[in-house]
């Protein structure tokens, strides 16, 4: 047997590149093709109630309540007397309450599920650590 | 003018392909970076563009519920009626020794669905005294999750 490696080839080793290029080129296309722009989430943590709940408490303890409504087909904030579409100004209200006894958002019927998540953001931006969610019958 | 081509030359052109498997490596890599896969469990809802909330820590929800805008329920790309969801839940929360606290819920509802399924939803959750949950949302484009609305 001969063992010893033949001294015949000469010159540079030549690498071929062909099919590395291909598998390449084949992963671009995919990555391309497969790639979706996703926007980041976050999440809203609300509590859960019911309307029962919240209406059965004390009344030195009873904390105000947002309703989500809608007004001549336009998303709507109630706050007491005061009703606005912005969640700004809905922010700015809020921001003028107490915040110790939190706040409760009370949604019913039709209205689309961003006015509801307005109300909550609303809510956090004006400071409210205890913001309830109350799902209401309309 | 000669314009008959020269048959001495060799046709294939060998050109430097260095640059071009560098550009198309980077491309790769950009791509292998950015991209990232979609879990089954999230379908395709146009979430409501609300910054969030900075939570402490993020927690992989253990049950996500989507909603799409025709209201119709879906968790883990299968299409649900609400009982169905709820044997699920009600499976979970099994698991997690019936403790309704433990229980991490994500809802996923398109913003223009209404409000009513969010709702019939709740209500159910409430019986079931789960009084915790996570709405999920976008959070818009030049924002931060968490950005505007963090609790003092």
């Amino acid at each position: 047997m001969r063992f010893k490696p033949t001294r015949d080839r000469k010159g540079p080793l030549g690498l071929q590149l062909t099919s590395m290029i291909d598998i390449i080129f084949l992963l671009l296309i995919y990555f391309i093709l497969s790639t979706t722009y996703e926007p980041p989430e976050s999440q809203l943590t609300p509590g859960l109630q019911t309307q029962r709940d919240a209406s059965g408490r004390s009344s030195e303890l009873t904390p105000q309540v947002v309703d989500v409504l809608e007004i001549d087909g336009t998303p709507s904030f109630r706050l007491g007397a005061r009703v606005m579409t912005s969640q700004s100004d809905l922010t700015d209200l809020l921001e003028q309450l107490p915040k110790d006894v939190g706040v409760i958002v009370r949604g019913a019927g039709n209205v689309p599920v961003h006015a509801a998540t307005d109300a909550l953001q609303a809510a956090r931006d004006a400071g409210f650590v205890k913001v309830t969610y109350v799902p209401a019958r309309q | 003018m000669r314009f008959d081509q020269d048959k001495s030359r060799p046709r294939l052109l060998n050109g430097d392909m260095t640059s071009m498997v560098d550009l198309v490596f980077l491309l790769i890599i950009f791509f292998l970076t950015t991209s990232t896969f979609i879990e089954k469990t999230r379908a395709r809802v146009d979430l409501p563009e609300e910054e969030g909330e900075e939570l402490q820590e993020v927690t992989k929800s253990s049950v996500i519920i989507n909603i799409t805008r025709n209201g119709t329920y879906v968790v883990a790309g299968e299409y649900l009626s609400l009982d169905e969801i709820l044997s699920r839940v009600d499976a979970e929360l099994a698991s997690v020794g019936g403790e309704a606290d433990r229980l991490d819920l994500l809802i996923r509802a398109d913003r223009d669905a209404s409000l009513v399924h969010l709702n019939d939803l709740a209500e159910r959750l409430i019986e079931r005294n789960v009084r915790s949950w996570k709405l999920g949302t976008a959070v818009p484009r030049g924002s931060s999750p968490g950005g505007g609305g963090a609790a003092p």
